[in-house]
């Protein structure tokens, strides 16, 4: 399968964010490679690109960050931030999934010549 | 040493980013952990370290589109309000720039065997030279007007000329006192290290302080005297400009130090060599 890149992602990635964290609170490379796995290896997103839709999606209330505690805390270098999604997420990402539904439904119709 | 380039990297990402102190702190603990694990993945694949730290900076992504994506998170009010702090970071990114501040620097910071009197007698000189630069070229714009005819139009365009050079003058000065700023607290802190430490910091901001608001103080005044037969509109611009810039100084020296003091807890942007020295110091 050809690789998914960032730029075909763009306007998704949120929904894609949302979607891993409904099955649990992750940190950003954690969230990265649920993404690999859950797509057999076909999203291949830049890290550093992650950070940005997290901060969208916190600033919007739909995550909770928060740095990760003591005992979990690596012995040395910088700590992660985990995040977990708010009940304003959860309603967020059934809206986006409608939203996706009726675009699929709609652009797949057209584009696949079916009537 | 790996370490140490990995932190470089998510500083010459997140320091030209105009937000506060607190969200930078945020973005760079954040994106350091993201790219530490991406490398530390790398070599639990059995990557060599060079070529783990060369996949990892690969896969974390292109640094001037992030900085721009993480830019663009920033509320419009926080990057507008901090937008001043793109000057000193200007600054910290120029490597010559930060080498002309650290001679300033040191040309401040008094000698292992230089008395307290011959210190003081050399900082007062470098004070007065200060005011120098600041002040010749005003007046000198405030000599070259009083030969010039002016009706009320060229009035407004020799109000704008005055306050604008005045404003620039004062900018410079700022400049410069964050530069020596800098470099003094690095001194204090190296001779003074541990206790004292704070008491330092606190004596260095209010002499900054005291010392940046009496020397704009006296540059206006000096102005002012100088061109007291001149319009309403001038002298109003004037008065602006003298009550508006002390505290713009004030500020930016304070915004500078603390971001500077950021930059000393995260390191340096530039890639150093094995000996710890700055590539472009050679």
């Amino acid at each position: 399968m050809k690789d998914i890149t960032g730029n075909t992602l763009r306007g998704h990635l949120e929904t894609l964010v949302l979607a891993i964290l409904e099955k649990g609170e992750a940190h950003g490379f954690e969230i990265l490679r649920r993404l690999k796995d859950e797509s057999s290896g076909a999203l291949n997103l830049k890290e550093g690109s992650l950070y940005p839709a997290l901060y969208r999606l916190e600033e919007m209330g739909c995550i909770a960050g928060n740095w990760e505690g003591e005992s979990e805390e690596r012995a040395r270098g910088p700590r992660r931030r985990i995040y977990t999604l708010t009940p304003k997420g959860e309603k967020d990402l059934a809206q986006r999934r409608e939203e996706w539904r009726q675009f699929t439904t709609t652009i797949g119709r057209i584009v696949e010549g079916r009537p | 040493m790996i370490r140490e380039r990995l932190r470089t990297h998510i500083e010459g990402i997140v320091r030209p980013i105009g937000a506060n102190f607190a969200r930078k702190d945020q973005m760079r603990e954040e994106l350091l952990a993201g790219l530490t694990d991406l490398y530390e993945a790398e070599i639990a694949e059995g990557c060599s370290e060079e070529e783990a730290l060369r996949r990892a900076l690969d896969g974390f992504g292109d640094p001037d589109e992030i900085r721009r994506e993480m830019q663009a998170t920033v509320p419009l009010r926080e990057r507008i309000l901090f937008c001043g702090l793109s000057c000193p970071n200007w600054v910290a990114g120029e490597g010559w720039l930060r080498r002309v501040g650290r001679s300033v620097a040191q040309a401040h910071v008094r000698g292992p065997r230089e008395s307290v009197v011959r210190h003081a007698l050399r900082l007062t000189g470098g004070v007065g030279a200060l005011l120098v630069v600041c002040l010749v070229p005003l007046l000198g714009i405030t000599l070259a007007m009083r030969f010039v005819k002016h009706d009320s139009m060229q009035r407004f365009v020799f109000a704008g000329v005055v306050a604008g050079g005045a404003l620039v003058a004062s900018m410079l000065a700022c400049f410069l006192f964050v530069l020596i700023g800098y470099g003094i607290q690095n001194e204090l802190e190296d001779r003074f290290w541990g206790r004292r430490k704070g008491c330092c910091r606190l004596a260095l901001y209010g002499f900054l302080s005291s010392l940046a608001i009496l020397v704009s103080g006296l540059v206006f005044l000096g102005i002012a005297w100088s061109v007291l037969s001149f319009s309403r509109e001038y002298l109003v611009a004037l008065a602006c400009a003298t009550v508006a810039v002390p505290f713009i100084i004030w500020a930016a020296i304070w915004l500078g130090l603390a971001e500077f003091r950021r930059f000393g807890e995260w390191g340096d942007i530039e890639e150093k060599d094995e000996g710890g020295r700055m590539k472009d110091e050679g």
